[in-house]
């Protein structure tokens, strides 16, 4: 497929990402078939924007991000990514991710990096924060004189002090190390980061720091954002869009006030349905969704969702939905999403 | 891309659809009046302490409140806070090297002839055969981790308590079936094959597929969110007086914690059993708890009945933590966070411990005079130096209270404190 | 968002050194009294035996003499008057002609008494190899005729067993040290690339080890020293023999390797690092085998003892070193038969030496082990 063409400020186009990973049994280990943890999504990320991707345990929003920078070799499909390093001319050239060479590909990482959730398992216990810091900048054989200055500022525009360069990860919060996993995502200048899940693992209050931070540096770094997340009122408060992601298909993407107001997926409804909300006054109508969330190594025929739709119809069973575009920025994958009358959060 | 169809050809494609329901206005909960239910739990003035190689940690300093029969008492807090080792204080189940210190915990214990027993949980020998029979039967518990080997009362009852006990590997010979059908029969008195159906349609409830295959596999061959789901079926499997729940669904996904909290509010509905609900989502509680407990360092900060927690707090840390978690539909440019961290505590602040990180901190007061905890409102209960109530009653204290300025009592915006 | 300005009190800091890994280790270790007797312990024994063999020692290792099997030579107190001395002494044997039994014996002869001095002069050797000294940690006066200090009594050509304990030492345990290290690099990179890259790699891999594992032990050995030719110098036949163990070994410490890769493999810091662009050179030998490295040393440690067993084992049975070197193994070989035991005892002697040793090592390794994990993850 072509480069993408009209909007000029986008990023990232991705188009048909598939990664399955193969089951094997047997004495010689045969290919006995695949999770099919991401099934051909597309979608797309602009300059300075936050395209939030949300879903549950299993959906497969983390294995994606991870395919996205090719940490994961994905089985099928672009990733489009519009490079300044690769560029000739500085202005940023369209490469295909997946169809980079090696010294290619190592080049690109430095347009593109990523934060992990763990904040213990992220960062290397044996490294002190100066090598944790530098690292990246070792491998792109970008360390001189002016390196120790540099990452002093990084680390005090996350909000820690020079003397940390020194310690060990072990000696700093939970808030504090994902920091500095921050600060590392920073070090190469990027223009995208793919946060995977980055403030899961924190309290309540140090969230609301990090998230801040977080928009914050996208401001001062000119920086976009793909953030996955499971927990939607988080995701709600940073992303500019949303992509709603159930076993490995995307089944909804728009912005995010009106993904939350106005939802086309009957997925998307009772998801926002479950979440708790903070207001004790309002009596919950909850759309529950029977059964468990289906299995990606042995989806369900058609549309995925159908065994758990409360819309579902004898078409829903057979064919699968085309993600297409419904509304103007409004995505979604459904056969009846110009029909059915869902309802949103409202305030 | 779709095709476009002809009109006709839509209309005679055109399915028929449940109509949903678009409420038009917001549906108002009514607040429980629970007052009047007679007291289940009474928990006065625990002390919990950890003696570690640095010196004694106090967990939970004099920590008081009430659970009443069909009531709901949320217990809030971030990591750190107490809120856990005061579940597990219940339960006399403290781990090593953590203690009760002092206080009482008194279990009015509804007998079968409409009686009350009372005992005081926190007087029973840890392992004796006494606490047992209440663990699991009468006060049921349900973990965060489920059914990892520390947690030894994951299931209930007496019989298997001591199964558990004495040889965990026992444990795994029994089926899901067999534990809950044991605990339904003792429960309700039903036949082995009735209590099965009962045992059956709770699995199904909790959200697991395949129930009736299910009750009779083992816990171990379940995916670790079901066991979590296997696990509050089991504990509610026995219709426990009082029902601690520490993080039960953290770990879930939010359409079956969606489940999870239903079923929990339909079992309180059917059986008027009490709930201690312990988490940090302001969400779930919000939603679960009738009154709510606000612990920070050990101590309770806060405590009020749910609709009044949220519209007029009285401590600045639940004004600062309503004001961080990011709401749907509320998009704002930066989230009001709490400023600096949670102290060492072995080196906490002087005064009131929240003073450094508190936004309305009154200098030469709040890092002074500890504050009291006082019924500032009617039933509603904080410590915070803001109030008058709150101040101790010695003559340096009042003294200092009227020092420049007079206290506000009231708990300030945090607009009002940008000004201060 | 501050009210009063400063209001924010900074934690005080307690810790002002910063603590890696290693230091953090260290002082769990330290807490451990067993484990550092076990060190102590096994640092002694290399010292004595690989390091200064020849001081420690009073005599070399092949020295004959004509006092053939005879019985330890016990250290007294006493002086020439038969008062309490603080001098240590020994008293001289005389041999004698045991009619029944048709053997020589030796008996104490209280009349000759001779004097243990300590930084005496003795039999010359090379210090390190190559500093010729003469000086002893102690022994008889060289200068007194007939004088002989053998604590543990001789072997049947006369040779003193203590310093051949000592001598012996040093040929085991640079057995089993340099066994071990061979081990630890073949293993360890064998089993990295195999748990690393998967696939074909691992798969073959695998099988040698299994195939490794699986084989008797025992006629591979023996196999293998068969084919040492007769002929070649005792420095080439040891070092052949070392090959040859770690060898059968590096198997089992392949696999502990590639389990402990696959689980890091999937840990952040590694995907950390692969998403700004390192190689798999930078991920195995800056991150992951670092990681593992705790193990390896606890195993290793752990395996060190096994090692000298096994040498022991084998020259035991005539398979391994066998004489003129000297190790544990082959001191062992000439007790061999029942008579032996019966009329000389004392040639026993090493075998609470080899066993003091491997305890050593196995508190040592323990302790390690215990140390190497202090956070817990955490």
């Amino acid at each position: 497929m072509p480069k993408p063409e009209g909007t000029t400020d986008v990023i990232l186009d991705v188009q048909g990402l598939k990664k399955y990973f193969p089951i094997k049994a047997g004495f010689l280990r045969q290919t006995v078939g695949n999770v099919k943890a991401v099934d051909d999504i597309s979608f797309f990320v602009r300059e300075r924007e936050t395209l939030g991707l949300v879903g549950e345990s299993g959906c497969g929003k983390t294995t994606a991000g991870r395919t996205l920078l090719n940490l994961y070799e994905p089985t099928g499909g672009e990733v489009w990514f519009k490079s300044d390093t690769l560029s000739n001319n500085g202005q940023g050239d369209w490469v295909n991710l997946n169809e980079l060479d090696k010294q290619e590909l190592k080049r690109v990482r430095q347009d593109i990096s990523m934060i992990f959730q763990d904040p213990i398992g992220s960062l290397n216990p044996r490294m002190t924060v100066y090598d944790i810091l530098t690292e990246p900048m070792q491998v792109h054989n970008k360390v001189d004189s002016a390196t120790e200055g540099y990452i002093i500022d990084l680390l005090e525009r996350v909000g820690l002090r020079p003397e940390h360069i020194r310690r060990y990860p072990h000696e700093f919060s939970g808030g504090q190390r994902q920091r500095i996993g921050i600060a590392r995502s920073l070090a190469l200048n990027p223009q995208l980061i793919i946060c995977d899940e980055p403030v899961s693992a924190l309290d309540v209050s140090i969230q609301a720091q990090t998230l801040n931070l977080l928009n914050e540096l996208k401001d001062q770094f000119d920086l976009a954002y793909v953030f996955v997340a499971h927990d939607l009122s988080v995701v709600q408060h940073i992303s500019d869009r949303i992509a709603v992601m159930y076993v490995g298909k995307m089944v909804e993407m728009a912005d995010s006030l009106e993904l939350y107001s106005n939802p086309l997926h009957p997925y998307t409804e009772a998801l926002m349905s479950s979440i708790p909300l903070p207001d004790p006054r309002r009596e919950k109508e909850r759309i529950l969704m029977p059964g468990d969330v289906a299995d990606p190594s042995n989806p369900p025929s058609g549309c995925y969702f159908h065994p758990r739709c409360r819309y579902a119809q004898d078409r829903c069973k057979t064919e699968l939905p085309a993600f297409r575009e419904v509304e103007p920025g409004h995505w979604t994958a459904c056969h009846f999403a110009e029909e059915l009358d869902l309802q949103g959060i409202e305030d | 891309m779709a095709s476009p169809n002809s009109k006709s050809e839509v209309e005679a494609n055109k399915p028929v659809i449940p109509k949903t329901k678009k409420p038009k206005a917001k549906r108002e909960r009514v607040p429980n009046d629970l007052s009047k239910n007679p007291v289940l739990l009474e928990v006065d003035d625990i002390q919990i302490q950890f003696a570690v190689r640095d010196g004694i940690v106090r967990a939970v300093d004099k920590m008081s409140f009430v659970v009443r029969r069909g009531q709901t008492v949320g217990i809030i807090g971030e990591s750190g806070c107490g809120k856990s080792v005061t579940s597990r204080a219940i339960m006399n189940m403290i781990p090593k090297p953590g203690k009760i210190a002092g206080g009482k915990i008194l279990f009015h214990m509804p007998e079968a002839d409409g009686s009350v027993t009372q005992v005081n949980l926190v007087e029973l020998e840890p392992d004796g055969n006494e606490i047992r029979k209440i663990r699991g039967a009468r006060i049921a518990m349900i973990f965060q981790e489920p059914m990892s080997s520390l947690t030894p009362v994951y299931s209930a009852g007496f019989h298997i308590g001591e199964a558990i006990k004495l040889h965990k590997g026992r444990v795994k010979r029994r089926t899901i079936g067999n534990e809950m059908i044991e605990n339904i029969q003792d429960a309700k008195g039903l036949e082995e094959d009735e209590a099965r159906e009962v045992a059956i349609g709770m699995l199904r409830k909790v959200g697991l597929p395949k129930p009736e295959q299910r009750v009779d596999a083992y816990p171990h061959h379940l995916s670790g969110g079901q066991r979590q789901r296997v696990m509050i079926a089991i504990a509610l499997s026995c219709y426990p007086d009082l029902l601690i729940a520490d993080e039960p669904t953290t770990a879930l996904d939010v359409s079956i914690e969606a489940q999870i909290l239903e079923l929990m509010q339909e079992l309180k509905r059917d059986t008027g059993m009490a709930i201690i609900f312990i988490t940090h989502n302001l969400g779930v509680v919000a939603e679960m708890a009738d009154e709510i407990v606000v612990m920070y360092l050990g101590k309770e900060v806060e405590k009020v009945n749910t609709i009044e927690l949220f519209e007029q707090p009285q401590h600045p840390y639940t004004q600062a933590l309503l004001n961080s978690i990011p709401r749907i539909g509320k998009k704002v440019d930066k989230l009001a966070t709490i400023e600096g961290m949670v102290p060492d505590p072995f080196n906490l602040p002087s005064g009131c411990v929240f003073h450094p990180r508190c936004a309305h901190m009154m200098p030469g007061k709040c890092d002074v005079v500890v504050p009291e905890y006082a019924e500032i409102m009617p039933k509603h209960w904080t410590r915070c130096l803001l109030h008058d109530v709150s101040w101790p009653d010695n003559a340096e204290a009042q003294a200092l209270k009227n020092k420049d300025g007079s206290i506000p009592n009231r708990l300030p915006s945090l607009e009002e404190a940008h000004h201060a | 968002m501050a009210a009063v300005a400063g209001k924010f009190r900074k934690p005080k800091e307690t810790k002002q050194v910063s603590q890696s890994y290693w230091s953090l280790v260290w002082w769990k270790f330290k807490k451990n009294r067993l484990a550092v007797v076990g060190g102590i312990i096994v640092l002694l024994y290399y010292l004595i035996c690989m390091i200064l063999p020849g001081f420690f020692a009073p005599y070399p290792a092949n020295a004959e003499s004509r006092f053939l099997q005879a019985p330890p030579q016990r250290v007294r107190f006493v002086n020439a008057e038969g008062n309490f001395s603080l001098r240590p002494s020994v008293f001289g044997l005389e041999s004698e002609m045991d009619m029944a039994l048709r053997k020589r014996t030796w008996v104490v002869d209280p009349e000759q008494r001779y004097p243990l001095y300590f930084l005496v002069q003795g039999e010359p050797y090379k210090a390190l190899g190559f500093i010729p000294t003469n000086l002893h940690l102690f022994g008889v006066d060289q200068a007194t005729e007939g004088a002989t200090g053998f604590l543990f009594g001789t072997d049947r050509l006369g040779r003193d067993v203590f310093s051949r304990i000592i001598y012996g030492g040093r040929i085991s345990l640079t057995i089993g040290l340099v066994g071990v290290i061979m081990t630890l690099t073949l293993g360890t990179v064998l089993g990295a690339i195999s748990g690393f890259y998967g696939g074909t790699v691992d798969l073959i891999i695998q099988r040698m080890t299994e195939f490794l594992t699986a084989f008797p032990d025992l006629p591979l050995f023996m196999a293998l020293s068969a084919a040492i030719p007769v002929t070649w110098p005792s420095t080439r036949v040891f070092f052949m023999i070392t090959l040859i163990l770690a060898f059968i070994k590096w198997g089992g410490l392949a696999r502990q390797v590639r389990g402990l890769i696959l689980s890091s493999r999937e840990r952040e810091y590694v995907l950390a690092a692969k998403s700004f662009g390192a190689s798999d050179y930078r991920l195995l030998f800056k991150h992951l085998i670092p990681g593992t490295m705790s193990h390896v040393i606890v195993i290793s440690t752990l395996a060190i003892p096994g090692m000298i067993l096994a040498e022991t084992a084998l020259s035991f049975l005539g398979l391994g070193l066998v004489p003129p070197t000297v190790s544990w193994g082959v001191m062992l070989f000439e007790v061999n038969n029942v008579r032996t035991i019966h009329f000389a005892p004392w040639l026993l002697m090493v075998v609470p030496f080899i066993v003091l040793c491997v305890l050593a090592f196995n508190m040592l390794g323990d302790g390690l082990r215990d140390a190497m994990d202090p956070y817990g993850g955490k």
